[in-house]
């Protein structure tokens, strides 16, 4: 439950804070979160991990499908992954979703050492 | 033009009247493709090389036609005909076949039965390109490439025009050999030289023109994922579509200067400069199959028109 809440605090935080901020506000998003959220460091970094990957993953493919996947495509081929939209949305939430996981690591390993 | 020498120092702007032009020629038509547009008696500079072979095959087309279209004007701007391979048949021709290996008459049977077209399925415009590259590189490497000499490699008419004036001309034989080479060595060794790399383009699958020049619209970048690659499009250098592996006459347009002035055109892009938009290569294949669009010249009276989709509002700050 709490864990859920943590992953549910973190995408929504980091939504909010990505549209006045860079984005590796994310990364403060999910810190935040590790350090109100008390959790053990595993389960933080999985908070904040699936936290940003399901935000950016829908936040991806929410801007990716009214473009028929045409950006997408040519960004995946790019990176040789053969023109696959869905492959690069992957991709590009795994990466904010370590970002997000290390932050809200960061968060717990913090709140244990105060 | 000799930087060393004073003499061509900027001396002044050319009048108005002495530039290169026409008006209501003769023939009906005033042509141009980038080709030398004065003879030997024009006093000034004007450069060195000027293609000659479009604005040749042009005219040729021009004189022929009556009763022009624009129809006409839209198919002869992506005419696929050769003309340097109909001026250099007769020199290839002299090939003695006797001497051919299998492979290499394939190749030359290949390149005797094309129509001297640059269309994408031709395979014999693929033969001619090669041969007549291995042919030159054959009669001049080795006076051209000489160590510490930096020569210019000659026009791309100049072999043809040398070999129609000089029976026996003296490029063809090889210094670094103690025999006296002949044409006829050249064409049989060249043709050689071209089979081997025609076997491995054959391999490949790209003995068709199209294939083999493989034209591709380049993103600034350079970045294949943005780029339109293996285009299915003819022409080369020296033919009226001139499009060549990565560029050529990308803006084609006819105008129909009646009363209205209609307007038709094309280019391989579009009107987006968003990656993103597909807006932005929409025109690409139009462009590489040889049609149109028809243009808008617009009028004041069509301001309110519903192709008007945005405007854009100038006002000066006070």
């Amino acid at each position: 439950m709490k864990l859920l809440v943590a992953i549910l605090l973190t995408a929504l935080l980091a939504l909010v804070g990505g549209m006045w901020l860079p984005w590796w506000s994310i990364a403060i998003a999910s810190l935040l979160i590790g350090l109100l959220v008390p959790q053990r460091a595993g389960r933080a970094f999985l908070a904040g991990f699936l936290g940003i990957f399901l935000l950016w993953a829908i936040y991806s493919l929410s801007k990716d499908i009214p473009n028929d996947g045409l950006l997408s495509a040519k960004v995946a081929d790019m990176f040789s992954l053969g023109r696959n939209s869905i492959l690069i949305i992957l991709v590009t939430a795994f990466v904010g979703g370590l970002v997000g996981g290390f932050g809200g690591m960061t968060g717990s390993f913090l709140r244990s050492s105060r | 033009m000799p930087g060393f020498d004073s003499s061509y120092m900027w001396k002044g702007i050319i009048p108005q009247s002495e530039n290169p032009h026409m008006k209501n020629p003769s023939r009906g038509y005033v042509s141009s493709a980038n080709q030398l547009s004065v003879d030997s008696s024009y006093p000034y500079y004007t450069g060195y090389s000027f293609p000659v072979y479009r604005g040749y095959i042009i005219n040729r087309r021009l004189d022929e036609m009556s009763g022009i279209t624009v129809d006409d004007m839209k198919k002869l701007q992506v005419d696929n005909y050769n003309i340097k391979a109909e001026f250099a048949r007769d020199i290839l021709m002299q090939t003695d076949q006797s001497k051919l290996s299998n492979a290499e008459k394939k190749y030359f049977n290949i390149w005797q039965s094309w129509n001297m077209r640059n269309d994408t399925a031709e395979q014999g415009a693929t033969v001619f390109h090669l041969w007549w590259e291995e042919l030159e590189k054959s009669i001049w490497s080795d006076e051209l490439h000489i160590k510490d000499l930096p020569l210019p490699w000659p026009n791309e008419t100049t072999l043809i025009e040398s070999l129609h004036k000089d029976s026996a001309y003296r490029f063809a034989d090889n210094r670094n050999t103690p025999a006296v080479e002949t044409l006829q060595d050249n064409l049989i060794a060249s043709l050689k030289k071209a089979s081997e790399r025609l076997d491995d383009i054959d391999r490949s699958g790209r003995l068709a023109w199209s294939n083999f020049k493989d034209t591709k619209v380049q993103h600034l970048l350079k970045l294949p994922a943005f780029s339109k690659l293996h285009l299915p499009i003819g022409g080369g250098a020296g033919i009226i579509n001139a499009t060549k592996e990565d560029h050529g006459p990308s803006w084609r347009m006819v105008i129909h200067l009646t009363n209205e002035t209609e307007a038709w055109g094309v280019y391989p892009g579009g009107q987006s400069g968003n990656t993103g938009s597909k807006y932005f290569d929409n025109f690409v294949d139009d462009w590489a199959k040889g049609s149109y669009y028809r243009l808008w010249m617009m009028k004041k009276t069509e301001v309110k028109d519903e192709r008007v989709k945005w405007t854009m509002k100038f006002s000066k700050k006070s």
